[in-house]
């Protein structure tokens, strides 16, 4: 349960977000209670209607409906305006929820972009997808109708309260008395409400979560006949979540129905008393019917509110959890150091691939320095989780243009180093410099630009090949793009699609093989033509014909660069200007690929194994 | 109209009895509900203006045990559809949690994996709230039907307002409910691009980052919000206006009332206690009128969902199981005769390979023994994982046949059939759980010394024991905290588990690095009696094998050992070429 101070912290953040609309707001609120007033006080005119301007004409031959008649038009005047505002104030209510809702999803998405990678190994898919749209929703439900109901619940009966006690302050103390005592059986029955929603909630993730496993796993399944248990896990899951489900909606359902009973117990209550007041001479027939109906409005109110702080209170819960995420602490960015591209100065050996800019890294007080590749690793420790290392006092230096390749058995640490060059992750011991920079002091994202890579899982986005191709340099041309597709060997199964650049790829690219999508990243990273390249087992899904194909290019592709590559196919390592090799967490050995052979060492026996 | 209520009588299962306790319950209620205001107009008019304290103290106490036994049915009600629309959707939830995994492969690629887990989650949530409003769907037309009986027997001179009243609010409705309609489907669609988006970036959270596109990620994003925006504003604007009109509505019949009783008392036909009667039931025909529109949408909406939910469930499956048991001392040959497949041909859509061309494999004949170890090489796209997914009977072939110990697979069950075969597909996907559990889902009741022995011979048990917590180390989203290559060799552990007859290995060596593929191979081929198929890129892997399959485009362009191969295949010796460049 949270406490109240956390409840009212809530709160003061939702009311920031809606700071700019306070004016609208405020004639928001006018139309509301106004509204309410002037349908409210309508209801009190029935009173002097019968007892003043209809029971004295009783039995009259010509009666003079004068009166009536003013009376008559005064009420519709009150429901007039009373619509009128109500209208007003539903659609600029419905305005300013749809727009803050924009509001928050926007800073949403743009702090998410920011936060570590770490995060999203730790939290599921799933989960946070519900927070955009579960939560998000729950909250603008109650801002355009639980609080406006509220406000309208609260203006209506203290129109109520102030018409009936100057009327007549005995009837009034029944109605009141009455409708209190159902709202404090209300108020009883409504605490347990909150926790069966928190329990309701808890089984609906748990459900989806398994659910999304599970279908995404469709294939296993089948190839493990894993169908019946599978159906088992699912139903316990789903007979859960029809347990609280129903046991919150009972709850919610019964709280109206009920006090729809107990409502007319006090209706009869009111009656009786009216009645009896009126067989004394103390109140009369008109007054009784006026105070039913206000009776009768004084209740609906009070049941709505009730049923009305139940979207609040979900409503309320999933601020929370937005609010949580919002707060989740972004990567660490202070870098100064930015990435620029520069003209080059004519003059200087040019290689004939190279464009005809630079990049350069710009030091805070405008020094230029060029990003020429050069990167060092000095005595780098690091655990993704506490307790379990990684690496150990890694230390290796590479030379800007030259070919790095890095090798070890699995779990030796090669993947883990690129996701540190890029800082995806923190190290917790040593430092990693680029061009003699601490890449802590490099801007983040001008740092990851300064790196093209080419990831073991291929990520490919909803749009077209030439998008996907220019994911990473947006302002390439249609021609650099097609180059770039040329040299990663891509363009001859590009053409052979349906709208060859053009084609859209659906779902992420899943109609194409996984070499065809690996192909088509590793034209990516070609087209930014930055000074470094990571090739993280970027070839393993491809067969040895194509990567024939892209060999030849590759060439090409790393010329000019500091490549890194990771790779268990020793025909990407052999050729690499330097070879590192990593074993648990530590450099073993290094050197070129004759040096290593002839010391029949660990590169020796990984190698020849490879037969 | 009466196809809803039919599935919903056969999926509320063990609820049915609801579904007539609850209309009985109603009636007496709504009764109930109507006597009150009849009773309070009698205490005035037979009372107090008739001077007579009894009737006023008998009607009271009427009224008393009215109330009283309004609140036990009000609870009953709240009972009864709290649990009818609880159960209806989790039966509808298990329905098509279960149809989905007993529909073919190709019947779900259409739909899509995003499109189903909507169905499952928010289509439900819909389709309950929808449920939930059923009693005031049937509660209305009860109320005001018998409103209306009362009213006009005693008050026939104000039936016109009521009629008046009522169309009024029937041609609302009916406006509000076309308009909002329309543009709460253009909002689901919203909904569905937006999440989609979200999806993409989530899980692709490396990539955006690693090219440094989190602001064009978020341009994108604030355009489909913003289409959102527009679509919900205009959506929940439409629904919001009907309350206005609705009580416009009301007013206007009160005032009519008020003017035409005001007549009627002068005359002498009517009492104020009558007057007080007509206006409850107007504003309460008029109320439950309103109510109905109100709940209409979100009924609607529940029949929309529900009608994609049983779109799926009523799916007919492509794949018809077999009959017969393929027995566990069967005779495990294989053998594939003329066999082809075609993606398009079934109308299927996004295969595993390629996009080229219709055929991902042509009239492809191969027979293997038990026993042997086969392997399956070919370019990206030539049809290997195709070649698997057949033999899997993960798809039907279009054409030839695919025979286990001379029977035709078609005919097979696809339990047993698949109980023989041990898979590691390509991608190695893991399930929340521990490694235990993972690894049991080769065989649910494997012992420990089962389960390290698989682990051990796919080379996955050492570094599982170098884990803080071995085997009962927790996996979260698939298995992403371990690398490529310890997850590959999982996933090898996990077929064998199983004690297949059959081993077929889609590519599944290709994160290990030479020495540990090497290793793991060996302990495969140390398997007695059991077939393995490899399916790789690598000579290195297949060289070692009794025969090799090259696969080209789809077909079967070689077939025989190594160095057969290396005689008589031209695309076997370009690849052994430029991968024997590679070696010393």
């Amino acid at each position: 349960m949270k406490s109240e101070a956390g409840k009212q912290a809530a709160l003061m953040r939702l009311l920031d977000y809606l700071r700019p609309y306070r004016w609208q707001l405020c004639v928001v609120a006018l139309c509301m209670i106004g509204g309410t007033v002037c349908a409210t006080r309508a209801i009190y005119y029935m009173k002097p209607i019968i007892n003043d301007y209809v029971t004295p004409l009783i039995g009259q031959a010509d009666p003079d409906y004068t009166g009536f008649f003013d009376m008559l038009g005064l009420m519709a005047l009150l429901y007039l305006s009373s619509v009128a505002s109500s209208a007003l104030h539903n659609v600029m209510m419905i305005r300013i929820s749809t727009d803050a809702m924009y509001r928050i999803r926007s800073e949403m998405f743009h702090r998410m972009a920011h936060f570590p990678l770490a995060y999203f190994d730790t939290h599921s898919r799933g989960q946070l997808m519900s927070y955009y749209s579960a939560d998000v929703d729950a909250l603008s439900a109650m801002l355009s109708r639980g609080l406006p109901k509220l406000v309208e619940g609260f203006t209506m009966i203290a129109t109520i309260l102030v018409t009936i006690f100057a009327v007549d302050w005995r009837m009034a103390l029944v109605v009141t008395s009455c409708a209190a005592a159902i709202s404090l059986v209300l108020r009883r029955l409504s605490r347990n409400k909150a926790r069966l929603f928190t329990a309701q909630q808890q089984s609906i993730q748990d459900l989806n979560a398994y659910g999304e496993e599970m279908i995404s796993g469709r294939v296993e399944i089948k190839a493990f006949s894993r169908e019946a248990a599978a159906q088992q896990e699912f139903e316990a899951r789903s007979h859960r979540l029809f347990r609280h489900a129903s046991m919150a909606d009972f709850f919610a359902n019964s709280l109206f129905d009920f006090t729809a009973g107990l409502d007319n117990l006090g209706f009869a209550a009111v009656a009786l008393c009216g009645c009896l007041l009126s067989l004394e001479g103390q109140s009369d027939p008109g007054t009784v019917i006026v105070f039913l109906q206000y009776y009768k409005n004084l209740m609906t109110p009070l049941t709505r509110i009730a049923k009305q702080v139940n979207s609040i209170m979900e409503a309320m819960a999933g601020a929370d959890r937005i609010f949580a995420f919002l707060d989740t602490p972004a990567e660490p960015d202070n870098g100064q150091v930015k990435l620029v591209s520069c003209v080059r100065e004519t003059g200087g050996t040019q290689h004939e691939n190279s464009p005809s800019y630079e990049y350069a890294w710009q030091l805070p007080g405008g020094e230029l320095r060029p990003c020429r590749g050069a990167l060092e690793f000095d005595r780098v420790d690091f655990a993704y989780t506490p307790g379990v290392p990684v690496l150990r006092g890694l230390s290796f230096r590479v030379e800007p243009g030259q070919t790095v390749a890095f090798v070890g058995a699995t779990g030796a640490g090669k993947t883990t180093v690129v996701n540190l060059l890029s800082r995806f992750y923190e190290i917790s011991a040593g430092s990693i410099t680029f061009d003699g920079i601490d890449i802590r002091s490099i801007r983040k994202t001008d740092l990851r630009r300064a790196v093209s890579v080419v990831l073991q899982d291929v990520h490919l986005f909803t749009g077209s090949v030439a998008d996907n191709i220019k994911y990473g340099a947006p302002a390439a041309t249609a021609a650099e793009v097609q180059s770039a597709a040329r040299a990663a060997n891509a363009d001859y199964f590009i053409g052979n699609l349906k709208d060859r650049y053009d084609t859209v790829l659906a779902h992420g690219g899943a109609a194409l093989s996984q070499g065809e999508r690996q192909l088509l990243a590793v034209a990516r990273a070609e087209a930014g033509r930055k000074p470094v390249l990571v090739l993280d087992e970027a070839t393993s899904s491809i067969d040895s014909l194509t990567e024939m194909r892209i060999t030849k290019g590759l060439a090409t592709l790393m010329q000019g660069k500091t490549v890194l590559v990771i790779a268990h196919r020793l025909s990407t390592i052999r050729k690499a200007d330097l070879i590192i090799v990593l074993e648990q967490g530590r450099m073993a050995e290094k050197g070129s690929h004759a040096e290593l052979m002839e010391k029949k060492g660990l590169y020796y026996s990984l190698y020849t194994k490879a037969g | 109209m009466s196809r809803i209520w039919r599935q919903l009588w056969r999926y509320s299962g063990r609820h049915r009895y609801i579904m007539l306790a609850l209309p009985a319950v109603l009636l007496l209620h709504v009764t109930l509900d109507v006597y009150i205001p009849y009773l309070i107009g009698d205490m005035m008019d037979s009372g107090v203006y008739a001077d007579d304290a009894a009737v006023v103290m008998g009607q009271g106490l009427r009224l008393a045990l009215v109330g009283a036994a309004m609140m036990l049915t009000g609870l009953a009600l709240s009972r009864l559809i709290a649990v009818w629309s609880g159960g209806v959707t989790e039966n509808l939830r298990n329905a098509l949690f279960a149809r989905v995994h007993q529909l073919a492969l190709a019947d779900t690629d259409t739909c899509g994996t995003a499109s189903i887990l909507t169905r499952l989650s928010t289509d439900m949530n819909y389709i309950r709230k929808g449920l939930g409003m059923c009693h005031s769907l049937l509660r209305s037309p009860l109320m005001v039907t018998i409103t209306v009986l009362v009213t006009l027997t005693a008050y026939p001179q104000a039936a016109w307002i009521f009629l008046l009243g009522a169309g009024g609010l029937a041609l609302v409705g009916a406006l509000v409910v076309r308009f909002t309609l329309r543009h709460y489907r253009r909002m689901f669609h919203c909904y569905d691009d937006l999440n989609e988006l979200l999806e993409e970036n989530i899980a692709g959270q490396k990539t955006v980052k690693a090219f440094a596109r989190e602001t064009e990620a978020e341009a994108l994003f604030r355009q489909r919000a913003a289409s959102l925006r527009r679509e919900t504003m205009l959506a929940q604007g439409g629904a919001m206006l009907n309350e206005p009109m609705l009580n416009t509505v009301m007013y206007a019949c009160i005032l009519l009332i008020v003017l035409v009783s005001a007549r009627s008392i002068v005359a002498g036909d009517m009492q104020a206690g009558d007057f007080f009667c007509l206006i409850v039931y107007a504003t309460q025909i008029l109320y439950q009128i309103a109510m109905l529109t109100l709940i209409m949408v979100p009924i609607l909406n529940a029949g929309v969902a529900m009608d994609r939910v049983l779109g799926i469930i009523n799916l007919p499956s492509s794949m018809k199981d077999g009959e017969e048991e393929a027995g566990a001392t069967e005779d495990a040959s294989l053998s594939l005769r003329n066999a082809s497949l075609s993606y398009h041909a079934a109308g299927h859509s996004a295969p595993p390979e390629g996009g080229k061309g219709s055929f991902a494999l042509q009239g492809i004949n191969l027979d293997i023994r038990p026993g042997e170890f086969v392997g399956i090489i070919g370019a990206s796209g030539a049809g290997k994982t195709s070649l698997v997914s057949l033999l899997l009977r993960l798809y039907d072939a279009t054409s030839g046949q695919i025979l286990l110990g001379g029977r035709d697979l078609r005919s097979l069950s696809l339990a047993s059939l698949r109980r023989l075969m041990g898979f590691v597909p390509q991608r190695s996907l893991l399930f929340t759980g521990t490694i235990a559990d993972n690894l049991r889902w080769g065989n649910e009741r494997a012992t420990a010394e089962e389960i390290v022995r698989a682990a051990a011979l796919a080379g996955a048990n050492d570094f599982i024991m170098k884990l803080p917590q071995g085997y009962e180390t927790q996996l979260s989203q698939g298995g992403l905290t371990l690398s490529g290559g310890q997850r590959q060799r999982l996933c090898i552990a996990r077929a064998l588990v199983k004690k297949p007859k059959i081993l077929i290995l889609d590519d599944s060596l290709s994160a290990l690095d030479n020495a540990t593929e090497a290793a793991v191979m060996q302990s495969l081929r140390g398997l007695e009696g059991t077939t393995v198929l490899l399916v790789s890129q690598r000579i290195s892997s297949v060289r070692q094998a009794d025969r090799i399959l090259v696969l080209d485009e789809g077909l079967a362009e070689g077939l025989g050992t190594h160095e057969e191969l290396l005689e008589n295949s031209r695309i076997y010796r370009e690849i052994y070429e430029t991968q024997r460049r590679t070696m010393a």
